[in-house]
């Protein structure tokens, strides 16, 4: 650091100087924001609820609304302009309006939406867009744009639907914030204060106490008597005090018999183990007072909360009211406080029961606590009261929480034993009417998708484009639930709208969790069907329709076969493995175990993936239980609809999803699994979807967490032995084969070589009686990997992790220098397809090297079946690689004619060569047979270690005449059938040749390929390696 | 009031000392059923049999100090143990109670204490001293008493008696929510004089640490609360108002506050009482050795410690 730099970081530290320099930036913002143009003022005030000129919105967002999120322009999004501008003092905005790139680009990234086209450029100055400006919104970061339906808008209509947007948003934020906690003591409660204590006692009326207490106690021997003192310590003393013992197995009842001895005014009520909510009915019960207050076992009340209570609920003639509470922690002390309406109280609760006083006759209309809830049952209540009154807030503190509150408690609370989750099962009563979403009327022909938004945003439009593409046989809509995002992304949802409107996006204020956000989404479904999709799975092409045949044959729903990102099985069902043990189907398998499964699959209960049922059946069963955090609600309501309907649950193989990641199992699956699990602990065993995928039950392995609670149950599954009976490979063993290769897993493996080679390979191999899979990469570690007997790595391009304790086979078929002599030391057998790399590897390393070249796929290559075209044309086929291929080249180069076909060529070859950007795979075979001469050559590395290129078999195999550069061992395995040259004028030599001179009559085209097909396919390399595999003692 | 008394028994030399005689003439007075449980080899088989004719004797081996006795007995009362309205577990370490028993319950019986004892002391833990615990009922059926009673094993050393089983069962009782006191409340000036005369103890005892540690002891132990029955020993005078004389406040004088002057009061107030009492402390001598650590033998304080906070100033 320099002198200078120092003596800067210094003077920051002065008092004073830090805040002076931040005046200094702000200023400077607002002066370069204003000149701009761009801030919109009116947006502003939308966001914000602020009134005021456009100067003062200006100055409000610098100083401080940007640091609530808000934004100062409908397009701008201060955290994609740059990701950490919260660690600056500039303002992003004040630096994007200085930036005159982005301003040129005139567009808006949110990761959800993106819209170009933004403003009109006068030079270097961007002038907002006006209303009757078009604007082109579409998906954000589709992977295929081509496809993303595009909106083209007038400003004015997308600024309308933001401005909507805006506007709900800021409703629900209100409604979320609304003073619920604050640092501040409540305001008025000194003057409150004064005002009770002139006030007189209310009377009983002609009840005979004023005040009943309502206690439910379970095992709080040590705290209850505390608790007791603090109501004894009233300055109020007209009470009753009803103590529900809920079936303690310690000595709070006899703690309390001590109490009662000594105090009339306490009552003991003994009961069996029920629930905290009949507890405290049967208090209530048996409370006599004109007025009921509830104080737990393990809190305590300031010694004036009755008084002042009572005297408040009687000047205001309150049916019912509480007041603040204060929460002490060592860091900091906050007030609870804040509005008592219903719409508020659905947010979130903030009337703690212990601070709440209801008149007895009201609560005798309500009814009392639900007696069904393990937890939550005081919100419960709290919302029903709200339901028809307003609970009113009485300005003072009558109970405080300190951290050490919890002593003496520990794992008995609630709270620690119970799921956080039942606050969704209280406010799903509140947030969904079952009985009338059963009963309603749906759209015959209607495809309802609910889903809802994920984590990162591309989780959410990548889900939503595969949607979007489904091919339904009718109509198609998508209700999307916003699970409280923020602003931006809330009016991005908005726009999307108006890009697809079979969309609709519904906004919840908070994040509800998964099940109840989706269950909220389905009582906005109008179709008869629905398909509920949980956040980060993207389904595969016609999935949904797939799915949807396989209800209209009489599924009780169905659920698409799904991937996680290593391409290995994350969702294809449960089975029940002995009673009440579920376990999922086929966990981290690849998706090629289910390939003899009947296309409906019927298994115990559905998971991982998109749920398809009938809207109404879905509603009658009450749709997914909110007490569920994760993937096993869409179990739970699976087994829900195959009880009511009778029908089963169904995997369907076709269809196709992926999810990002490991797949969706939400958070707290420890907690679903447990609640889960008691819901269907009585469900019989069932191992038929093991037996329809051909496996059986080997054993159950249990993993246990440090306490040794049961986290994860698996099915450890056996593999069919024995050995093959006829055919070429008859008499040897029946082996389960891992094929892995270098390639990528997912989409983006498709487009590699790698993956057509290791599936033609296990395809040969299953003809020979094997049960052969394909990997990707990242497959390594999967849980289903100790059933493989020989592991067959593809050396591609990158190495593959080692997987000692199997018979590992290394074949090493391109990328020869980028093996180590580690990895053939880890192999118990290695090939290479190349034989002079094989000799010398075998040399260098002393570990024997094998020859095994490449071969042809015998599926897709055979000769023609009718006579040849006799067309004199040069065909190449393959991709340029950034590179002129030598063979294009020199032809190109020597002026001949050639049809070119793949990607790549522009700017490298005259127009009209290239013919096309690929040759569909299908028709290969037949173009190789037709083409006057074949063209091949190979990169460097091959040649020079003589890996003769897979296409030069797959040519021969079909009859072609392949022109080839030159490479060691090619005459010896393919003779004639292959010419080779070593220099350009070799080439244009052959080129120039008449094809029938160098290869000879269709006839003896024929015999070659003959030759070829029984030599050099895959069928051949398997047998090979079978043998091999054999020898190993696979 | 149904009142069950389990009584502890014990002499070194095998007699029937007059005050525990007059002992178990007030229980038996005052409560239902006795039951004394004894470990004396009685010199004269007569004393049991004195003793047979007014309560259930209960004779033992000598292990496990007064708390095996005690569990002796109540294991013998059994069930009908929840049937009383207190049970009171005491030994014979005392002379008392010198006010009536029926007074001393009267009063006790507006105080809201779940179990109550003569003495409630703060060392070590907030504790009731085991001499003499009167139990409510509701703590007789607690789950905590009877697990306490079922789980004890005779320990035959004093301060792992004292650790686990007096000090013990109050710190058990506490935990599981029960309110336990004594029957001496300590008014403001019986504060100021206990911790004048807790103070002169802390010095003394400090004097006998290792030089160099002195003041460190004596910041320890100043710090500590007192024992009310030591500290306040002669508010048994006049009216009984702490309703005992330990015994070995008399023959120890922890405090060195002047035992024998208290004894001469107590002989004056209460002759009958006291009648024997010099004579059995001077006869069992040789029975009660100085505890390693403590401030040993009667003392005769000088005059001004003696005037201002000596025994029966």
């Amino acid at each position: 650091m320099s002198l200078a730099q120092r003596a800067r970081a210094t003077v920051r530290h002065v008092p004073g100087v830090r805040r002076a320099r931040r005046e200094l930036w702000h200023r400077r913002d607002v002066h370069a924001i204003a000149t701009s143009g761009l801030f919109d003022a009116d947006w502003y005030r939308l966001q914000s609820g602020l009134d005021g000129s456009d100067e003062a919105a200006l100055e409000d967002y610098v100083r401080r609304g940007r640091k609530r999120g808000l934004s100062p322009a409908p397009f701008f999004e201060p955290s994609a302009f740059d990701s950490s501008w919260r660690k600056r003092v500039q303002d992003p905005f004040a630096v994007f309006v200085a930036d005159a790139r982005a301003r040129r680009e005139r567009r808006w990234h949110s990761g959800l939406v993106f819209v170009e086209e933004l403003g009109t450029l006068d030079g270097d100055r961007l002038a907002p867009p006006a209303d009757d400006d078009v604007v082109v919104v579409q998906l954000d970061r589709d992977p295929d744009p081509q496809v993303t339906p595009t909106a083209r808008t007038t400003w004015g209509r997308a600024r309308a639907v933001l401005a909507e947007r805006a506007g709900t948003w800021r409703a629900q934020e209100d409604r979320r914030t609304l003073l619920t906690r604050s640092s501040e003591r409540p305001p008025g409660e000194s003057g409150f204060r004064t005002a009770m204590a002139r006030r007189p006692t209310p009377s009983r009326a002609d009840a005979p106490v004023l005040v009943s207490v309502v206690m439910p106690t379970w095992n709080r021997q040590a705290l209850v008597g505390r608790a007791v003192r603090s109501l004894q310590e009233q300055t109020l003393g007209d009470w009753e005090l009803i103590v529900v013992d809920d079936g303690s197995v310690d000595d709070t009842v006899r703690v309390v018999e001590g109490i009662a001895h000594f105090d009339p005014r306490v009552r003991l009520v003994p009961l069996d183990r029920s629930g905290v909510g009949r507890a405290r009915n049967e208090g209530i019960a048996r409370a006599r007072g004109r007025l009921v207050a509830f104080l737990d076992s393990d809190n305590t009340w300031e010694p004036d909360f009755l008084e002042l209570m009572a005297k408040g609920m009687d000047a205001l003639g309150s049916e019912a009211a509480f007041s603040s509470v204060e929460m002490v922690s060592s860091r900091r002390r906050d007030f609870r406080v804040g509005s008592g309406r219903h719409e508020h109280l659905l947010v979130g609760n903030h009337v703690d029961l212990n601070a709440l006083v209801v008149r007895a006759d009201v609560l005798d209309r309500v009814g009392g606590f639900a007696e069904d809830l393990r937890r939550t049952v005081d919100y419960e209540l709290v919302l029903r009261l709200a339901a028809s009154r307003t609970l009113d807030f009485l300005p003072f503190v009558g109970v405080v929480y300190t951290d050490d509150e919890d002593e003496g408690a520990g794992a008995d609370r609630i709270s620690v034993r119970e799921p956080l989750t039942w606050d969704y099962v209280t406010r799903s009563r509140h947030l969904v009417d079952w009985e009338a979403l059963a009963s309603r009327r749906y759209e015959p022909g209607l495809v309802s998708v609910v889903t809802t938004t994920g984590s990162p945003r591309w989780a959410t439009t990548a889900a939503l484009a595969a949607v979007l593409r489904q091919e339904v046989p009718d109509h198609l809509e998508v209700v999307l639930v916003d699970r409280g995002g923020s602003l931006q992304d809330s009016t991005a949802l908005g726009l999307l709208e108006l890009v697809d409107p079979r969309l609709r996006v519904v906004r919840v204020a908070t994040d509800l969790g998964v099940p109840l956000s989706l269950d909220v989404g389905l009582a906005e479904a109008r179709g008869e069907a629905v398909a509920l999709l949980p956040p980060g799975t993207v389904l595969e092409p016609r999935a949904l329709s797939r799915c949807l045949e396989a209800l209209g044959a009489g599924a009780a729903c169905a659920q698409p076969l799904t991937v996680d990102s290593r391409d290995l099985v994350s969702g294809a069902g449960l089975l029940v493995a002995r009673r009440g043990t579920w376990v999922p189907l086929l966990p981290e398998h690849p998706a090629s175990d289910l390939d003899g499964a009947p296309a409906h699959l019927p298994v115990a209960a559905l998971v991982g993936s998109a749920l398809v049922a009938r809207t109404a059946e879905v509603a009658a069963a009450g749709g997914l239980p909110p007490l569920m955090a994760g993937s096993l609600s869409f179990a739970d309501l699976s087994v829900e609809l195959a009880r009511r309907t009778g029908r089963r649950p169904v995997v369907v193989h076709a269809a196709r999803a992926r999810t990002l990641g490991r797949g969706w199992s939400g958070p707290l699956a420890w907690t679903d699994r447990r609640v889960f699990e008691g819901r269907h602990r009585d469900a019989a065993a069932d191992l038929s979807p093991l037996e329809h995928v051909g496996a059986s039950l080997a054993s159950l392995e249990t993993r246990l967490d440090a306490d040794g609670t049961a986290v994860d149950v698996q099915a450890r599954l056996a593999r069919r032995v024995g050995r093959v009976s006829g055919g070429p490979a008859d008499g040897l063993p029946r082996l389960r084969w891992a094929l892995v290769t270098s390639a990528p897993a997912g989409p983006k493996g498709t487009a590699w070589g790698d993956v057509h080679f290791g599936d033609a390979l296990a395809r040969a191999l299953r003809r020979l009686g094997q049960d052969a899979h394909v990997y990707a990469r990242e497959a390594g570690n999967r849980r289903s990997a100790h059933l493989d007997d020989v592991r067959l790595v593809l050396r591609g391009l990158d190495p593959v992790a080692a997987d000692p304790g199997r018979a590992t086979i290394t074949w090493i078929i391109s990328h020869p220098d980028t093996v180590g002599d580690d990895e053939l030391s880890r192999s118990d057998a290695v090939f290479a397809a190349g034989r002079t790399w094989a000799e010398r590897a075998s040399l260098r390393s002393g570990r024997h090297v094998g020859f095994l070249p490449q071969c042809a796929d015998g599926d897709r290559f055979r000769p023609g079946s009718t006579a040849s075209t006799g067309s004199p044309s040069r065909l190449f086929v393959g991709n340029s690689r950034k590179v002129l291929r030598p063979s294009v080249a020199h032809l190109v180069g020597a002026g001949l004619e050639l049809d070119v076909y793949g990607g790549g060529w522009e700017g490298l070859v005259p127009a009209g060569v290239v013919r096309g950007a690929y040759l569909p795979n299908e028709e290969l075979g037949r173009a190789y047979w037709d083409a006057g001469l074949v063209l091949n050559d190979h990169w460097a590395d091959m040649r020079q270690h003589g890996f003769i290129a897979n296409r030069v078999f797959d040519a021969v195999a079909a009859g072609g005449r392949v022109i080839s550069d030159h490479v060691d061992g090619v005459e010896d395995l393919l003779g004639d059938a292959v010419r080779t040259w070593r220099t350009p004028r070799e080439l244009v030599d052959l080129a120039l040749t008449p094809p029938l001179e160098l290869f000879g009559d269709d006839a003896h085209r024929r015999e070659v390929a003959a030759r070829v097909r029984r030599e050099h396919t895959f069928d051949a390399r398997a047998l090979d390696l079978l043998r091999v595999a054999a020898e190993l003692g696979g | 009031m149904r009142v069950l008394a389990v009584m502890a028994n014990y002499d070194s030399l095998g007699l029937l000392p007059l005050h525990v005689r007059d002992q178990i003439e007030d229980l038996v007075a005052f409560c239902e059923r006795v039951v004394v449980v004894s470990t004396t080899d009685y010199a004269d088989e007569a004393d049991a049999e004195w003793i047979r004719a007014r309560a259930t004797l209960v004779r033992r081996e000598n292990v496990g100090y007064d708390f095996y006795g005690w569990k002796t007995g109540l294991d013998l009362v059994g069930d009908e143990l929840e049937s009383y309205d207190y049970v009171i577990t005491c030994n014979d370490s005392y002379v008392g109670p010198l006010r009536p028993l029926a007074d001393v319950f009267a009063e006790m019986d507006s105080r809201p204490l779940d179990a109550w004892g003569f003495n409630f002391s703060l060392r070590r833990k907030p504790h009731i001293q085991s001499f003499f615990v009167a139990y409510r009922p509701w703590v007789v059926r607690s789950a905590t008493f009877r697990a306490f009673w079922d789980r004890m094993e005779p320990v035959s050393d004093r301060m792992q008696v004292i650790g686990r089983y007096e000090i013990g069962l109050s710190v058990a009782l506490r935990g599981a929510g029960f309110r336990l006191g004594g029957v001496l409340e300590e008014g403001p000036a019986d504060t100021r004089l206990a911790r004048l005369r807790h103070w002169r103890w802390a010095v003394l005892r400090a004097r006998r640490a290792e030089r160099g540690r002195r003041l460190k002891t004596l910041v320890r132990f100043a710090r500590e609360p007192w024992n009310p029955n030591t500290a306040l020993a002669d508010r048994v005078l006049p009216d009984a108002r702490l309703p005992v004389v330990k015994l070995d406040t008399l023959r120890f004088d922890p405090y060195q506050l002047g035992s024998d002057r208290l004894l001469r009061a107590c002989e004056e107030r209460w002759p009958e009482r006291f009648a024997e009492v010099r004579a059995d402390l001077a006869a069992r001598s040789k029975d009660y050795r100085p505890r390693p650590g403590e401030l040993d033998g009667p003392a005769v304080p000088a005059w001004p410690v003696r005037a201002v906070m000596g025994y029966a100033r």
